[in-house]
């Protein structure tokens, strides 16, 4: 639960917001440093990353009206803005590149692929490889437990799915991640095992 | 000892935010809850100390006298304006064409002239607006930016946000994100127009109860481009009983514009 020195919630801060504008700002002071890079690893380009990190908060103030006041932190519902956000722009990305495939494709020039995410500027190493192979429905929610430190019930309401598949799907993708090390670190691999 | 969520946690990138970005952003953040606060967060604190003072130590007998007497008058304003309506001009609609003084511009009304002038916005901008109005530069130190007939007290609004009959403020935003009424307003009118040689839009917006407003309040803007800024210069359908003579103010005080080259 984020609060701050007097103790108030992210709820409290918020529903101060509704009368006073001004009081957002405590949200931003709280979060901004997780959603940039939450943002930043997702994008891998700093520029992207200050533009959607600047729009996660410029909807979450337009939206604070609609935020349930029940819920004491606002990670998940910032996260979950953060992250319809990543999925748009990648589809935008998707989307320009097969357009300028189709124009180098006709110009018979060659392709440059955008800088990429986190994961794809990471080299070669049996984790990554594992991260990598995971579908993305498995890989965020582990990312966000071990990257963005969020808990399972934060993750469920970041992505909108009920917290059993969360648990399912993190374990799922630790599994997954484990037998690469398995393949490739035997000693990492018995550790992990030893510590279970 | 360690296991995959360590690997995996040895791969994050602690990489953060510049210090540029963070100010920028919540600069930007503070201005648009300048905005909401002076444009609506404001007229409700207002509205609410106009019913209190109305309903004094009998809160239910009073507030239920102030529903009669809105009612009253809202009746005897629209009987008026059934008067009117066959000499009053029709309703104003956005001008199409560059807002420049023309014969008649400069007043407001009959009996209004634009005879003083002051600078906001830190110099950006210098507007002229009725003689004997009070001006304020609401908070922002900058100069002129919010203006009324009567004299401004702002020191009690909500959340620092003054509210005048008109609000002249430069939002930190481009045209097109200033010229999006969004869920909080739907949009009655909007043309493209020119004032003081920059591109602009001129629109009449109602709000829909979204946010602060009630429903149904209208406000009348101008929406200047200044590339990565947008100057605004608004006023809303309240605390007054011709809207109509607020908006034929707005287009006279757009047209006395001038911005800082």
């Amino acid at each position: 639960m984020s609060t701050s020195d007097d103790g108030s919630t992210d709820a409290a801060v918020i529903a101060r917001s509704l009368g006073d504008p001004h009081a957002f700002a405590e949200i931003f002071d709280r979060h901004h440093d997780a959603m940039w890079k939450f943002v930043w690893t997702r994008v891998g380009d700093e520029e992207a990353a200050n533009d959607l990190a600047a729009e996660v908060f410029r909807i979450a103030f337009e939206q604070r009206h609609d935020y349930d006041l029940d819920y004491d932190s606002a990670k998940p519902w910032l996260f979950g803005i953060a992250a319809n956000l990543v999925r748009q722009h990648h589809r935008d990305r998707a989307r320009r590149d097969e357009a300028g495939e189709r124009i180098r494709g006709e110009r018979g020039t060659a392709t440059a692929p955008d800088p990429q995410g986190r994961l794809d500027r990471l080299d070669s190493t049996p984790v990554a490889e594992a991260l990598k192979e995971l579908p993305e429905r498995d890989r965020e929610p582990l990312l966000l437990y071990a990257w963005d430190d969020l808990a399972y019930e934060e993750i469920a309401d970041a992505l909108d799915v009920p917290v059993g598949t969360v648990r399912s799907r993190i374990h799922r993708a630790r599994k997954h991640v484990r037998r690469h090390l398995d393949v490739d670190e035997p000693d990492a691999a018995s550790r992990a095992e030893g510590s279970r | 000892m360690t296991d995959e969520l360590d690997h995996i946690r040895q791969l994050r990138d602690d990489r953060g935010p510049s210090r540029e970005w963070v100010h920028e952003t919540r600069s930007s953040l503070l201005e648009m809850a300048a905005e909401e606060a002076a444009s609506e967060a404001s007229l409700l604190d207002r509205l609410q100390r106009s019913v209190e003072s109305l309903a004094g130590p009998r809160p239910a007998l009073a507030a239920a006298a102030v529903v009669v007497t809105v009612t009253i008058l809202a009746g005897a304003v629209f009987m008026l304006a059934q008067d009117r309506s066959s000499d009053a001009p029709p309703v104003a609609t956005p001008p199409t064409t560059e807002a420049t003084p023309s014969p008649g511009a400069g007043e407001g009304s009959p009996g209004m002239t634009l005879a003083a002038s002051c600078t906001g916005g830190d110099g950006l901008f210098t507007i002229a607006y009725p003689e004997g109005w009070h001006t304020d530069d609401g908070g922002s130190g900058g100069g002129c930016e919010v203006f009324d007939e009567e004299p401004l007290n702002l020191e009690g609004s909500v959340g620092g946000g003054p509210l005048g009959a008109v609000t002249v403020r430069a939002l930190p935003v481009d045209l097109e994100m200033a010229a999006d009424p969004g869920r909080e307003n739907r949009e009655v009118s909007s043309e493209t127009t020119t004032v003081a040689g920059r591109s602009a839009v001129v629109a009449l917006w109602e709000s829909t109860g979204a946010a602060a407003l009630p429903e149904g309040v209208r406000s009348y803007r101008y929406l200047v481009d200044l590339d990565d800024r947008t100057l605004m210069l608004v006023t809303y359908d309240v605390d007054t009983s011709d809207f109509e003579e607020r908006r034929r103010l707005l287009d006279a005080m757009a047209a006395s514009l001038e911005l800082d080259p």
